[in-house]
């Protein structure tokens, strides 16, 4: 008998073969008055260059928001956004939120209450009360 | 009745042989103020004397009016007299000050009285130049400080200050006051153009500073335009000399951009010719020099304490982001807020979206009240 290749397709999984960063453009606003905005505006002049030679494959805007808190806005490939604001931080804090927006994933925040997350089958099979030898139907 | 309440209660409380312990400030002044040692209705008029003086006037206002009548009557039989209408009647005020009355015309009597048809000949009076010349009393008097203070950049302070301390430090040369900086100039002096050849330079016996010129004769004329007998600048003259500071062209080694040339390390610690520096700043530009900038020891202090200082960049405009639209291509500065609008002109969608609107004569721009298309009648 001929072999018969498997009718299914390999299941792709981020990471794996190649990886895609899920955040594809990060928003920074800022205010040229406002005091909360200082350590935004230290960032943007001193420590943006660099965060934007490491990521060149994210999209980085920088714009005013006049009158209002510095603020942080990533939008990932899912279609969703986060934001984070980052009045009265420090520089060196705004880059560790600019990390946190690259890094995540763009899905919402979950608890896990499962210690265990997987996409494969129950290998044993789920119990259900009709297992065990007592009981015959 | 309220009064009589308040006088019984005052009564009882004076008649009272265990007066209350206090009694507040304003039940005493009611008590003083209901005090009357004759009847009020009695002194007032009956109805029909105050009807009467209402409509026909009381005897003192007639009394007044006749009195006032004969005066008037006085006045034009005294005029009648005197013969000459147009010398008017001086008299002396209570504080000394001579007057002329002014001439009473009465159109019946007077033939060659005319009425004008028009205000464009008559005297025009209480205009703010008519109690100016009217407080001055003929004294022409040209202020030292001009009416409006002027603006330099900062080249135009350095040009102005060089001019001014080396006219000063001239004068001092040749002996002269340096307050005399402040007389008036000939006319066509230009000694403008003259200072600005002139140098600066620390004196060698240590007492200060000395200027040389390139020519003696240029330091000769620069003395020369220097003139008591000239009146000192009016406003005209200083709109023209800083008319001309604004449209100097400036020296390279006398003003630069950035921090102060090096002519300016001169020290002008020397009380006169700090308090002529001064006043000439005053004199030309209006500008009152603080205290903290007179109490400089150098040129360069008092210019750095007197310049405009630059304004504060915005952060899209500093070098560090101006410099990342170049090095990080990935990197997109905007200098202004970026509106949905912006965000859709991006992606392109908003040619579409502003066709829609005009189509559905909605506002592309604006309110999003839907009676904001409403025209008034």
């Amino acid at each position: 008998m001929p072999l018969q290749a498997l009718r299914t397709v390999a299941k792709s999984q981020n990471g794996v073969g190649a990886f895609i960063l899920q955040c594809k453009r990060i928003d920074f606003h800022y205010c040229d008055w406002a005091g909360s905005s200082r350590g935004m505006n230290a960032f943007l002049k001193h420590q943006l260059p660099a965060f934007a030679a490491q990521n060149p494959s994210i999209e980085i805007s920088v714009s005013p928001r006049p009158g209002r808190h510095p603020v942080i806005k990533g939008q990932y490939i899912n279609g969703r956004e986060k934001a984070i604001c980052v009045r009265n931080m420090e520089a060196t804090e705004v880059t560790k939120k600019a990390e946190l927006l690259k890094t995540a994933s763009g899905e919402k925040l979950r608890r896990d209450r499962k210690p265990v997350k997987s996409f494969n089958e129950s290998v044993r099979g789920v119990w259900s009360p009709f297992h065990g030898r007592q009981y015959k139907i | 009745m309220r009064t009589s309440r308040a006088a019984e209660q005052t009564l009882r409380a004076a008649t009272l042989s265990r007066p209350p312990k206090y009694v507040c400030r304003a039940c005493r002044a009611q008590a003083a103020r209901q005090f009357h040692t004759s009847i009020r209705s009695h002194a007032e008029l009956p109805f029909f004397q105050r009807l009467q003086q209402q409509l026909f006037g009381s005897k003192e206002a007639q009394q007044a009016e006749k009195s006032r009548e004969e005066k008037r009557v006085q006045q034009a039989e005294d005029l009648k007299q005197r013969g000459n209408v147009n010398q008017l009647e001086v008299k002396v005020a209570k504080n000394g000050q001579q007057y002329e009355v002014a001439a009473v015309v009465v159109p019946n009597e007077t033939t060659d009285y005319v009425q004008a048809l028009h205000g464009k000949e008559l005297e025009r009076v209480g205009s703010e130049a008519w109690v100016k010349a009217r407080a001055d009393q003929g004294e022409q008097y040209a202020g030292f400080v001009p009416k409006y203070r002027w603006e330099f950049s900062n080249k135009q302070w350095q040009m102005l200050l060089h001019h001014v301390i080396v006219e000063i430090l001239t004068l001092q040369k040749a002996g002269r006051v340096p307050g005399d900086v402040c007389l008036g100039r000939r006319p066509h002096a230009n000694s403008w153009q003259k200072t600005r050849k002139a140098e600066l330079k620390a004196s060698t016996t240590g007492s200060g500073v000395t200027v040389s010129y390139p020519f003696p004769v240029e330091e000769e004329r620069v003395l020369i335009a220097i003139d008591s007998s000239s009146p000192a600048e009016s406003t005209l003259l200083q709109q023209s000399l800083t008319a001309k500071i604004e449209s100097t062209i400036f020296v390279a080694g006398i003003a630069s951009n950035g921090p102060a040339p090096a002519w300016m390390n001169v020290s002008i610690k020397d009380p006169s010719v700090k308090m002529a520096l001064v006043k000439r700043i005053l004199q030309i530009t209006g500008m009152r020099v603080p205290d903290y900038a007179i109490s400089s020891s150098t040129m360069a202090d008092l210019y750095n304490r007197l310049r405009r200082l630059e304004k504060p960049k915005k952060v899209a405009e500093t070098p560090q982001l101006q410099r990342l639209k170049i090095d990080a291509p990935n990197v997109n500065v905007f200098p202004t807020r970026r509106s949905s609008i912006d965000k859709e002109k991006e992606i392109g969608r908003w040619k579409v979206i502003e066709e829609e609107l005009l189509r559905r004569n909605l506002p592309v721009t604006g309110a999003r009240w839907s009676g904001v298309k409403a025209t008034w009648v």
